[in-house]
């Protein structure tokens, strides 16, 4: 659920047509379209040479959204579940309403369980598979810092009352123990919760060995109340809870056509069907405009990539030879990755045809034609 | 079948077929069966059938249903045989069932055929050779290649017999011990009666008297004692948000309710996990058996965004249920199944997935609510 850096966007060449209009002198024109056929021969076989490559980092990056995922559900689930008294999952990516660079999720202790406990609000990151917990760390704490600085509307927005703040990061256990240590390292104040996928899916905090010289940083590592610090060892949890979130990678939330037509005689579904299934999706968000949002933009990209059609106005049919799920989620992919690649390679021919004008804008600027170098009025009406 | 208006129970309708056999079911060339349909449904089933023409007869009520080609409404008669179970008494052709009811099932919510698991038939089966001197005469059975079922021969193949013969008892369960299959649907010869069992929940009698509808209700009683429970699980699973308040602010949040399925004889792994997922494409699979009488049954689900871990064996997906649209979580080890409800959940898609579970992964298989953390504590 990372923001996604903005490609740069390279300079888009003016429309062939207009751009021949442009060049006026036969030959210029000649010259220019076969050097253009020619560039664009260039780029597309270059392009096919690292076709692969690109397919790879897309599915990558898919890959490690539906990772990203399956933790961030496990940290979700046992609250979800009831295993958890007096603590409430109240929503995934808080301050998104703010547009702001994002924690993933937002557990409360509203009712403490046991008397001398407190309210709190745990904040949360998850994460996938990670090479480097220090980076973790510090990509966290910058977006703490925003939080911190918003932190008055924040409260107003999600908690009405002031409440302490804990922070956690949700990673496998293979990484637990290493973001434990970073962690320590860096004087602590994160709580580390480990979810096991081996075997039956369990959800621990990753509990500090306090009998060290440290002890005052690993205390800091664990809950204020008591109870939670107790419960969450071996939680059952799951990977499946949420479908996607609202910051999902986009053939998540595309995953959701599968079934959106499903009871439908005529294989036609409306904007409505789909939203109902977001709405579900997307349980803990409370503005309506959101749900709409989301459900545009599914829309939207499933017809970009050639999955969805709109038949008649407000009637979509989902374009596919398959009724099964699996078979169009496989079909989903291809079709996405497809359009990322024409996408990509556009974008590379563009750049290269821009460049391509420029040269030729300098050759046309040698050759002016007669009205562009007499004063007009000289001319013959 | 018509049955004169007037206030009717169970016992006083059945009676009144039996008393009047020639009347409602005809006589000669013309006769009809008695076929009986045992459907789960949700509780207010009422609201299911709203749309159809209805009587009510007591207890008992008539619902006229046409749909789509049919050419005359096709009427059923129901009754709530107890909560989620209902009984559809019809002597519509089988081909008449099928475009209106069953078509029916699977285009609504909340409604689905009752299913007889394998060793639940064999108990039905014993009884009806033990208590009524019962005969098989015909069975069709079946295996899948999946299956923990034992098989002397080629237990690898999928598999699927239909047999005719005096023979028929001692054939079924010798086919049985080679080659593992398993029944589907049985008919018997009881005295001078006949009648079909299907592992679907029907039973269809040939003729109508006091024996038969002993059979019947024998029949019910057993069916419905034991797949209560199922029934019953199906429908605890739940996905729904509730509304809550932090000082003056509302906030949603989920509450899940989600079932497991526990496996008693056989583990799983990555290689049974992944044709249970249908990455070998069951589809085609299917459609391989040219079988004229018998519906073949499409994949009924569909598994995406799946993951299996090697290791310690675990994996995840979601399921589609590709008939009701259902989708719910799956999380998984070597010998149990959570399932998570997260979209259109209804009852029916959890029986129909425990179905699965049994048919082609084990027989055994235990389907529950897992105790929370607390009560467990």
């Amino acid at each position: 659920m990372k923001k996604r850096s903005l490609m740069s966007l390279p300079p888009r060449p003016r429309p062939h047509e207009e751009f021949l209009q442009y060049l006026v002198h036969e030959d210029l024109k000649l010259s220019y379209e076969r050097k253009r056929r020619l560039a664009i021969r260039k780029i597309r076989k270059q392009f096919r040479a690292k076709q692969t490559e690109i397919v790879e980092k897309l599915r990558r990056g898919l890959k490690e959204d539906d990772d990203h995922r399956k933790v961030l559900n496990a940290c979700i689930y046992p609250f979800a579940r009831g295993d958890v008294p007096g603590y409430f999952f109240v929503r995934a990516a808080p301050l998104a309403e703010m547009n702001l660079e994002n924690l993933d999720f937002l557990i409360v202790c509203l009712n403490p369980p046991r008397s001398g406990e407190v309210k709190v609000a745990i904040f949360g990151e998850a994460k996938g598979p990670i090479n480097d917990p220090d980076r973790v760390l510090q990509e966290m704490k910058g977006r703490i810092d925003v939080l911190e600085q918003n932190w008055d509307k924040a409260r107003r927005m999600y908690l009405s009352e002031e409440m302490p703040r804990e922070f956690v990061v949700g990673v496998l256990a293979s990484d637990a123990h290493e973001m434990s240590k970073s962690a320590i390292r860096k004087g602590g104040g994160r709580i580390i919760w480990s979810v096991d996928f081996s075997s039956n899916h369990i959800l621990s905090l990753d509990r500090p060995d306090l009998d060290r010289p440290d002890r005052t940083v690993r205390e800091t590592m664990m809950h204020k109340n008591h109870s939670l610090n107790q419960i969450l060892n071996k939680l059952a949890t799951s990977a499946t809870l949420y479908t996607f979130f609202e910051q999902s990678h986009i053939v998540a939330k595309l995953r959701i056509l599968t079934a959106v037509d499903k009871l439908k005689e005529d294989g036609t579904f409306m904007f409505n069907d789909l939203q109902t299934l977001v709405k579900e999706a997307l349980d803990y968000v409370l503005d309506e405009s959101v749900i709409r949002r989301v459900t545009s933009i599914i829309i939207e990209w499933g017809h970009n990539i050639g999955f969805v059609a709109e038949v008649v106005p407000g009637h979509f049919k989902i374009k596919s030879r398959y009724k099964n799920a699996a078979d169009r989620e496989r079909e989903i992919e291809n079709l996405w990755i497809n359009y990322r690649l024409s996408q990509e390679a556009n974008l590379l021919v563009d750049a290269e045809v821009a460049n391509l004008q420029t040269s030729f804008e300098s050759e046309r600027a040698k050759r002016p034609t007669l009205p562009e170098i007499l004063p007009s009025e000289t001319l013959p009406k | 079948m018509k049955i004169p208006e007037g206030q009717y129970t169970l016992d006083s309708f059945v009676q009144y077929l039996a008393d009047n056999e020639g009347r409602v079911f005809g006589g000669g060339e013309r006769k009809q069966w008695l076929k009986v349909y045992l459907v789960y449904a949700r509780r207010e089933w009422g609201l299911l059938f709203k749309d159809f023409p209805q009587t009510n007869l007591g207890d008992v009520r008539k619902i006229s249903m046409q749909m789509g080609s049919v050419a005359k409404p096709v009427e059923f008669y129901v009754y709530e045989w107890s909560p989620g179970f209902l009984l559809f008494f019809t002597s519509s052709r089988r081909e008449d069932y099928e475009k209106t009811l069953r078509k029916f099932i699977r285009l609504n919510r909340g409604i689905t055929e009752v299913w007889i698991p394998p060793d639940l038939l064999n108990i039905v089966r014993n009884r009806l050779l033990s208590e009524y001197e019962a005969t098989v005469y015909s069975f069709i059975s079946r295996r899948s290649r999946l299956s923990k079922t034992a098989a002397n021969i080629r237990p690898d193949f999928d598999k699927r017999l239909s047999y005719t013969g005096e023979d028929a008892t001692e054939v079924l369960k010798e086919v049985a011990n080679f080659y593992g299959v398993v029944p589907k649907s049985i008919s018997f010869r009881a005295g001078t009666d006949k009648l079909q069992i299907t592992n679907n929940g029907m039973l269809l009698l040939y003729s109508v008297n006091q024996r038969s509808v002993q059979i019947l209700m024998d029949f019910l009683r057993t069916v419905t004692e034991r797949q209560r429970k199922v029934r019953e699980v199906s429908g605890q699973l739940k996905r729904e948000t509730k509304t809550m308040q932090i000082g003056d602010l509302e906030f949603r949040t989920p509450v899940v309710v989600p079932g497991i399925i526990t496996l008693q004889s056989r583990k799983l792994d990555r290689y049974v996990v992944e044709r249970f997922f249908g990455h070998d494409n069951m589809d085609s699979r299917e459609s391989s058996f040219e079988v004229e009488t018998e519906e073949i049954e499409p994949r009924e689900f569909s598994f995406i965004d799946t993951s299996i871990k090697e290791g310690s064996f675990s994996f995840s997906a979601s399921v589609v249920d590709d008939i009701k649209g259902t989708m719910f979580g799956l999380n998984g080890s070597v010998d149990q199944m959570v399932l998570v409800p997260m979209h259109r959940t209804t009852f029916e898609s959890f029986v129909r997935f425990y179905k699965l579970v049994i048919e082609s992964l084990d027989e055994e298989a235990k389907f529950d609510v897992p105790p929370t953390q607390t009560q467990t504590a």
